[in-house]
């Protein structure tokens, strides 16, 4: 082979190699987060005296229940957990109300039937006996929800409350 | 010097032929073209974290895994920061479109928000995962979709607000 076929073999080969020709295609999506503020929590249980356990989410109630009257302020995360520790089949029961405050404002948050709760979503909040379980929790968050018809957008202030029953 | 004579040799047959040849002559050769379609990458949903309460202290981490589901909890790490409502957030979905067995490589995946700075520490995506087939190499249909998730810190300083970003992503189809 001359030199001259030599070089032509030598292009052709690296021709076949590049093909199909490498191409950069580049696309992006969206990214959001809505950070919130833990909200605080103002308990008055009429008839329990749990125990109040700090947990890394929060704080959570656990004991003998009913017992007596009760009230205590949480601060930090608004997550309260309820839990009984007795095997008597007494009933347990969810606080009949509890104050969430955070920011500027508070609100009173009733787990009794019948109870105007204000702007709060879900607006019912099952209280009293806890049907068909032995513990319950309550999440509670005072944030920028994003409004439904304009994705991104920052929304008012919404007061959500999450009642969860184990 | 041999080359140059070479293909000057050449070149000059090849003028020769043009100009002294002009009795017409034809030929036949087959041609084959496969035509395929152009390879594609589309960002089909957004990386939705959903909300997030930040820590009263310690600094927690978020992170949303990279997964189909549309309706996952992101996982928090560190401090008391937690997630108040689960099921809203989900991973980004990227769709491929190539060929079967078309082979490619991820030489861009980032995430960034704005206003991040001082609030959102850390941030980054996660590995991409495919939704069928292997990573980097299209399934015999030629498509595929990459879900990839992301992650930032907070902590108690962190501004209360929507953040905003991007995740971008760049794929080289061989």
């Amino acid at each position: 082979m001359t030199r001259a076929a030599s070089i032509f073999a030598g292009f052709a080969v690296t021709m076949a190699a590049a093909s199909p020709c490498a191409a950069a295609n580049v696309a992006a999506a969206p990214a959001h987060a809505a950070i919130v503020d833990p909200a605080t929590l103002q308990v008055n249980w009429a008839l329990a005296q749990p125990t109040v356990q700090g947990i890394p989410q929060g704080a959570a109630f656990v004991g003998t229940m009913p017992a007596l009257g009760l009230g205590l302020t949480l601060p930090g995360q608004a997550r309260l957990i309820i839990r009984r520790e007795d095997d008597t089949g007494a009933p347990v029961t969810a606080p009949g109300a509890f104050e969430v405050a955070g920011g500027n404002d508070a609100l009173i948050i009733r787990t009794s039937g019948g109870a105007t709760l204000g702007p709060v979503s879900p607006r019912t909040i099952a209280g009293g006996e806890l049907i068909g379980g032995k513990a319950a929790s309550i999440d509670v968050v005072r944030g920028l929800i994003r409004a439904p018809d304009a994705p991104g957008l920052p929304a008012p202030q919404t007061l959500v409350v999450v009642v969860q029953y184990n | 010097m041999k080359l140059r004579i070479a293909l000057a040799a050449a070149a000059a047959g090849l003028c020769a032929t043009s100009a002294a040849n002009a009795a017409p002559a034809s030929a036949n050769t087959t041609a084959q073209a496969n035509i395929v379609a152009p390879a594609a990458l589309t960002a089909t949903r957004d990386l939705e974290f959903g909300t997030v309460a930040k820590p009263t202290v310690g600094t927690t981490t978020v992170t949303v895994a990279s997964a189909a589901s549309a309706t996952a909890t992101p996982s928090v790490s560190g401090g008391n920061g937690f997630v108040p409502t689960s099921g809203l957030a989900h991973a980004a979905t990227f769709h491929l479109i190539g060929t079967n067995g078309q082979t490619y490589s991820i030489t861009t995946n980032s995430l960034s928000f704005t206003g991040s700075v001082g609030n959102l520490t850390a941030v980054g995506s996660e590995s991409p995962v495919a939704a069928s087939g292997t990573l980097l190499t299209l399934p015999a249909s030629g498509t595929d979709d990459l879900y990839i998730g992301g992650h930032f810190d907070i902590t108690s300083s962190t501004a209360v607000n929507t953040y905003n970003g991007t995740l971008s992503l760049t794929v080289n189809f061989n």
